[in-house]
């Protein structure tokens, strides 16, 4: 008599973890000898070792978790004869999440920014600042307060050399909760600050900061960065800070390529003055940049920053 | 035998008494005792069995009254057919051929299909009596759990039946084969 063997994936260690991350299953009852591939969600995934079956059908695979949305996945092993079996766990891929967001508009002669997000901050998140302003004056951020983030501290700034405008990226962890109201603070005052406030999930509580730059001019179509990432799953976010002589602007806004998903917009001053920021989540290394364009050519400010998870 | 009717002999007339015995069953697997009953054999006879080979025991002669009166036999450990079973005593007297049958053992798995894992269970019947099962796995002896001797008539328990867990094997179907020691 036979007894029918059927293919199983078990012992998804761990059951958890960033894009790039390993993990470990045990496929048994596969072919003999036979490659196989696993995928995550769907996608395929880069399988370090135990890549092919002993004669007895098993194997210990190890896989590097592909690019795939944050949350519960699948984990499918199938062998060259096309036999499948899934975990009976899926595997939840943790990344950077959006949590919530908000933005502030900036008036005339301003030197002190005060805004809230809409619910309070949690304890282990971060907090990331992206704020331009006029280029009429020298002003920058000189502090950032509140949010339960103990520590606010500047990415990077670009000041345009001949008052092209100005663009900045701070971010502070959050270490106390129930805080919801944020002060920025100016050198000196200044016109049309525009910033956005976004709160996230994921990044690394410690030296988050993998690359930044900022660069200033005048143009239509302008490019932050590139900056070059050194970890996957980095979050990528990009702010652009314009002005232009026809106010009035309501569409087209600043978009950006493609890849990024844009935070909220902010304008003032007639719509004169626009700012921008996007963000994605960045499933590779190596160079990445973020291109803008605008509604039409004016004086602009542009950064970028990549934070680890 | 000398009938006598007022006084007169009639000639004698002679009533051959035959043999006869039988089996308490006449279906059973090896190692059960069969108990053989008969009469109409000599008296304190010495008795035998041909036919097959099987070795009397307990009351192995007949009585006064040429009955057989406590004869056992254990049966053999030949392979499933039937068999020939002739009782007789020392002066030939011959009981009518009995038909004895062992019959053919049947083992099963439950279930029939699964992981590398699967716990499975053996059944069957109509093994050896009171003996060690054991079985392999595509090939490979496997660890029994469970009770793993065969019933006094021959079964696989159906309590606490044998059981052993599927080892890495590759997929498809694989040989079980459930063995009865000694």
């Amino acid at each position: 008599m036979n007894f029918t063997v059927t293919a199983s994936a078990t012992g998804l260690s761990p059951t958890s973890g960033a894009v790039g991350s390993s993990a470990t299953i045990t496929a048994q009852g596969f072919a003999a000898s036979s490659a196989l591939t696993v995928k995550v969600g769907g996608t395929t995934a880069i399988i370090t070792s135990g890549a092919t079956t002993g004669t007895n059908g098993s194997s210990t695979v190890t896989f590097t978790t592909p690019a795939v949305p944050n949350g519960s996945q699948t984990v499918a092993v199938t062998d060259a004869s096309s036999n499948t079996a899934t975990s009976g766990t899926n595997f939840t891929v943790t990344g950077i999440t959006l949590v919530q967001q908000v933005v502030a508009n900036g008036g005339a002669s301003l030197s002190t920014q005060i805004f809230s997000q809409p619910d309070a901050t949690t304890i282990g998140d971060t907090l990331i600042l992206t704020v331009g302003d006029d280029h009429s004056n020298s002003a920058t951020v000189s502090t950032v307060s509140g949010g339960g983030v103990t520590t606010w501290t500047k990415v990077t700034e670009q000041n345009g050399s001949s008052g092209q405008g100005e663009a900045e990226i701070w971010y502070g962890l959050v270490t106390s909760g129930s805080s919801t109201g944020i002060t920025v603070t100016l050198s000196d005052s200044t016109n049309w600050q525009l910033a956005n406030v976004s709160e996230w999930s994921g990044i690394a509580p410690s030296s988050p900061v993998d690359a930044s730059t900022s660069s200033a001019g005048t143009a239509l179509t302008f490019t932050a960065g590139p900056i070059i990432t050194t970890q996957t799953g980095d979050l990528v976010i990009s702010d652009a800070w314009t002005s232009f002589n026809s106010p009035g602007f309501t569409s087209p806004q600043g978009s950006t390529t493609s890849g990024y998903t844009a935070l909220n917009e902010t304008m003032a001053g007639g719509s004169h003055y626009r700012a921008w920021a996007a963000y994605q989540v960045d499933t590779s290394t190596g160079p990445i940049s973020a291109g803008w364009t605008a509604p039409e050519s004016g004086f602009y400010a542009a950064a970028i920053a990549a934070f680890k998870p | 035998m000398v009938i006598t009717v007022e006084g007169q002999s009639a000639a004698s007339v002679n009533f051959t008494v035959t043999p006869t015995a039988s089996l308490s069953t006449t279906n059973a697997v090896t190692g059960t005792t069969v108990t053989v009953t008969g009469n109409g054999f000599a008296a304190s006879s010495v008795l035998t069995v041909t036919g097959t080979s099987v070795t009397l025991g307990g009351t192995t002669s007949t009585n006064a009254n040429g009955v057989i009166t406590g004869a056992t036999f254990t049966v053999p450990n030949l392979a499933a057919n039937s068999y020939n079973v002739v009782v007789k005593d020392a002066a030939s007297n011959t009981a009518p051929t009995i038909s004895f049958t062992i019959p053919t053992p049947t083992a099963s798995i439950s279930p029939t299909t699964g992981n590398v894992g699967q716990v499975v269970a053996l059944s069957g019947s109509n093994f050896p009596a009171d003996q060690t099962i054991s079985a392999t796995y595509a090939g490979s002896s496997v660890t029994l759990s469970g009770t793993t001797t065969t019933t006094s008539t021959g079964g696989i328990p159906t309590s606490t039946p044998p059981t052993f867990v599927v080892p890495a094997s590759a997929g498809g179907a694989q040989g079980v084969v459930v063995n009865i020691d000694g």
